[in-house]
């Protein structure tokens, strides 16, 4: 690990003033599960690390008498399953799906959403767009079983880790950010962006900006899912995943819908047309089938993942099933 | 010590092995002809895997041909059971692909050839029917791409079997053994113990044969400065130290026998170590206690030097192993599950039931870990490996593995052989009996291991996308 400054600001005024206005030159750690072994590997190599663990705001989960929910960016996984009980199940089921117990207590909201792409070859020092020293790209030609089958024109190949940002976006949450010029909120859809170079980032942010929290609106009457499909039980990153919310009418119609996949596009991926098919249907094994199908519809696969088109559409078959109960 | 990345890029992998085979079979299922075109790559080095082919069930016609591919890639390392598991798999899909060519139960295919499996067709015989009984298999099997029972629409169930054998001789072993006048006993051996239990295993050797309890036992092991025993590997490490361990304290008990004898009015040749007393054999009221015994030596402790004596005395080689597994594959993720895995295995004497049954257990986790998970990536374009990590390296956690059963073999035929290695046997199976349950499941064989989803699901494309 290369040496670096500490900061350990108490306010988050204090943290944006303490990040650089440069992507790399200063990193925020507050769980720390991904960036202490992205700094081992010298994938970053900040020369200031901020501590954001500190800043009290930023903690606690607040759920509001109409039933939406504030959660502090430093909320822990683990604390906001406990938190949340029933009723967000796009979310809590894909927070317990992250395994370790030891990653759902220190890995936070925050560090779920601005998490670096697992992708081999970014991981093995070919950058984020993972190029060999002639700056040709290494992964259409090379091994891409887990890499995108949606939102893979551009250079960025790898899939979005975050674990969250599927069943965010199904709820219609909103991200709080703080920077220099004060806060924002931006749309969960909108937060998650593909970079198109390497010394961008796979978010919104500015370099000094923060995630602060999250902010879900009323889920009554919503009903909501997270599948994701996996190899392993435990300790393993989905191959495909969706979440889901759906609200039905009294006869069991869908009035409104919201899909998103994750694990299969350099973001999480909304899934508006497969959404938009189900409002007004009932549905049933065929129909959330059929919405699987719309979903992947636009899917090209790279030379070894073919096989994820057929995941995501199953993900997707399944979450709904699961929401609609 | 590697950290693990470096430990799976350069410490060496299990060589890669892949067959094209022919067999023929009479309509009752009696294998007949083997021919096997077999490639594989050991990386930079060259690598043996002659003479593996059919593996166990030697069919007399046949004609094997092996090509050794070296890549440039890290060097290959004798992992458990060396190319055993890899000619397992080779030999034992095939005639499980033979028995659904047939429309025979497997077993019945197994049953019907275990002539070809020499000295050891009998322990195969009964471990086969044991383990069936173990697995419910004759109430379960169904024909392949049926489904065994609790299939639904997506996932569905199915049951496999393979074979197998390994050496396990004991190596060359030398200790000290030393008796103080106090009754307790030290053993001095340059030996190690990997995590397998040679501690308890000698201690128990020494406690037996002197009849006394386990507590009064010291093991030193681990240092250069005492008696030298073999390495660790080839599953010889158990039929060595007990073997010249037993040596050590039965030439012991002899001189003990030989100094108290005329105490107890008689010869060493009738007197006997039982529960922590010298009895006269068939008078025992006739006794003197172990301490009393030990207490003759006077000031001076006895040491005895123990050798194994060598092959064919207190350890052979040459076990057998059956293994079962029963497998729920999702067709539409292709994802396997384990849900019951069973091994049955001979290993001669065993010293320690609890141990012996750990060894099992652990093969039978690393051998999940290989059918399913365990696999290096290389990228062809850079030369790296692109998982030389936790996370995308692999391994079977505990709510990947299903339930163990292990049965081991004992009584009359086995335990007269003497100790044999028990580490590698088990570890070889795994992979054949995984595959053979998944292609009983779905309906086609997934030709590569590990039986990852995107294989798992281009198998059953190639079939019509149905199981």
């Amino acid at each position: 690990m290369q040496n670096f400054e500490y900061a350990s600001p108490t306010t988050k005024e204090q943290a944006v003033e303490l990040l650089g206005k440069q992507w790399g030159e200063t990193e925020v750690i507050a769980g720390g599960t991904d960036l202490l072994s992205l700094m081992k590997d010298f994938i970053v190599t900040p020369k200031r690390v901020v501590n954001i663990k500190n800043i009290a705001e930023l903690r606690g989960v607040t759920i509001n008498r109409a039933g939406g929910v504030r959660i502090g960016a430093l909320t822990s996984l683990e604390e906001m399953i406990e938190r949340l009980g029933k009723g967000y199940g796009a979310l809590t089921q894909a927070a317990k799906e992250i395994t370790s117990p030891q990653i759902r207590n220190m890995g936070t909201v925050g560090g779920d959403l601005c998490q670096r792409p697992r992708c081999w070859y970014f991981r093995a020092g070919f950058g984020l767009m993972a190029k060999n020293e002639n700056g040709e790209p290494l992964v259409p030609n090379g091994d891409n079983r887990y890499h995108a089958i949606l939102g893979n024109d551009g250079e960025a190949k790898f899939v979005s880790a975050s674990s969250l940002g599927p069943g965010l976006i199904a709820l219609a949450a909103k991200i709080s950010v703080f920077g220099p010029k004060g806060a924002r909120e931006i749309d969960a859809d909108k937060f998650f962006v593909a970079p198109k170079s390497a010394s961008d980032r796979e978010t919104v942010l500015a370099p000094n900006e923060i995630v602060t929290a999250i902010n879900i609106p009323s889920t009554v009457g919503v009903r909501s899912a997270t599948y994701e499909v996996r190899q392993r039980e435990a300790l393993d990153w989905p191959m495909a995943a969706a979440s889901v919310a759906l609200k039905l009418d009294a006869a069991k119609k869908v009035t409104s819908a919201r899909i998103a996949l994750g694990h299969v596009a350099p973001t999480p991926w909304n899934a508006a047309e497969a959404a938009k098919f189900l409002v007004g249907k009932t549905i049933t094994e065929d129909v959330a089938a059929e919405a699987g199908k719309i979903a992947v519809a636009n899917a090209k696969s790279l030379s070894r993942n073919a096989y994820k088109i057929q995941l995501a559409q199953v993900a997707v078959k399944r979450a709904i099933l699961q929401a609609a109960g | 010590m590697l950290e693990r990345d470096a430990e799976l890029m350069v410490a060496g992998t299990r060589p890669s092995a892949y067959a094209k085979v022919k067999i023929g079979a009479k309509k009752d299922g009696t294998i007949v002809a083997w021919e096997s075109q077999a490639w594989g790559s050991g990386g930079v080095g060259n690598f043996s895997f002659a003479n593996q082919l059919p593996y166990v069930l030697k069919v007399a016609d046949r004609k094997e041909v092996f090509s050794v591919i070296p890549t440039n890639t890290g060097p290959q390392r004798a992992w458990r059971a060396p190319n055993h598991p890899q000619a397992c798999l080779i030999t034992m899909s095939a005639f499980e692909d033979m028995a659904a060519k047939l429309g025979m139960d497997p077993l019945d295919l197994f049953m019907k050839n275990l002539p070809l499996a020499g000295v050891r067709q009998n322990v195969y015989k009964d471990e086969l029917m044991k383990a069936a009984e173990m697995i419910e298999w004759k109430k379960l099997w169904r024909p392949r791409g049926e489904g065994a029972p609790g299939s639904t629409k997506n996932v569905k169930r199915g049951l496999g079997l393979s074979l197998h054998t390994w050496g396990g001789g004991g190596h060359a072993s030398d200790c000290d053994l030393t008796v103080h006048p106090d009754g307790t006993v030290e053993i001095k051996m340059g030996t190690q113990d990997l995590g397998v239990g040679t501690r308890t295993v000698l201690a128990i050797v020494a406690a037996d044969t002197f009849a006394i309890p386990l507590n009064q036992v010291k093991v030193h092991i681990g240092d250069n400065r005492y008696p030298v025993s073999g390495g660790s590997g080839g599953s010889t490490t158990v039929g060595g130290i007990s073997a010249s361990t037993r040596r050590a304290s039965v030439d012991a008990l002899n001189m003990i026998l030989e100094k108290v004898a005329p105490t107890m009015g008689t010869t060493a040749d009738k007197l006997e170590a039982v529960g922590g007393k010298i009895v006269e054999i068939g008078k025992p009221t006739n006794s003197m206690t172990w301490k009393q015994a030990c207490a003759k030596l006077g000031t001076q402790p006895l040491t005895t030097r123990g050798k194994n004596p060598g092959k064919e005395t207190l350890t052979t080689g040459g076990v057998g192993g059956v293994q079962m597994a029963d497998v729920s594959v999702d067709i539409e993720t292709g994802v396997v599950k384990m849900n019951n895995f069973v091994a049955v295995q001979d290993c001669g004497l065993i010293i320690d039931m609890k141990t012996t049954e750990s060894q099992v257990f652990g093969a039978m986790i690393m051998g999940v870990t290989y059918a399913l998970y365990e696999e290096r990536v290389m990228d062809d374009q850079t030369g790296k490996m692109l998982n030389a990590n936790m996370e995308f390296y692999r391994l079977a956690g505990l709510r990947d593995i299903g339930n163990f059963k292990v049965h081991m073999m004992t009584g009359k035929g086995y335990d007269e052989r003497g100790v044999i290695g028990i580490g590698e046997p088990p570890t070889v199976s795994p992979g054949a009996a995984i595959s053979n349950a998944v292609a009983n499941a779905i309906g086609v064989r997934v030709p590569t291991l590990p039986l990852t989803p995107d294989r798992v699901l281009a198998a059953l494309a190639k079939k019509g996308g149905k199981a």
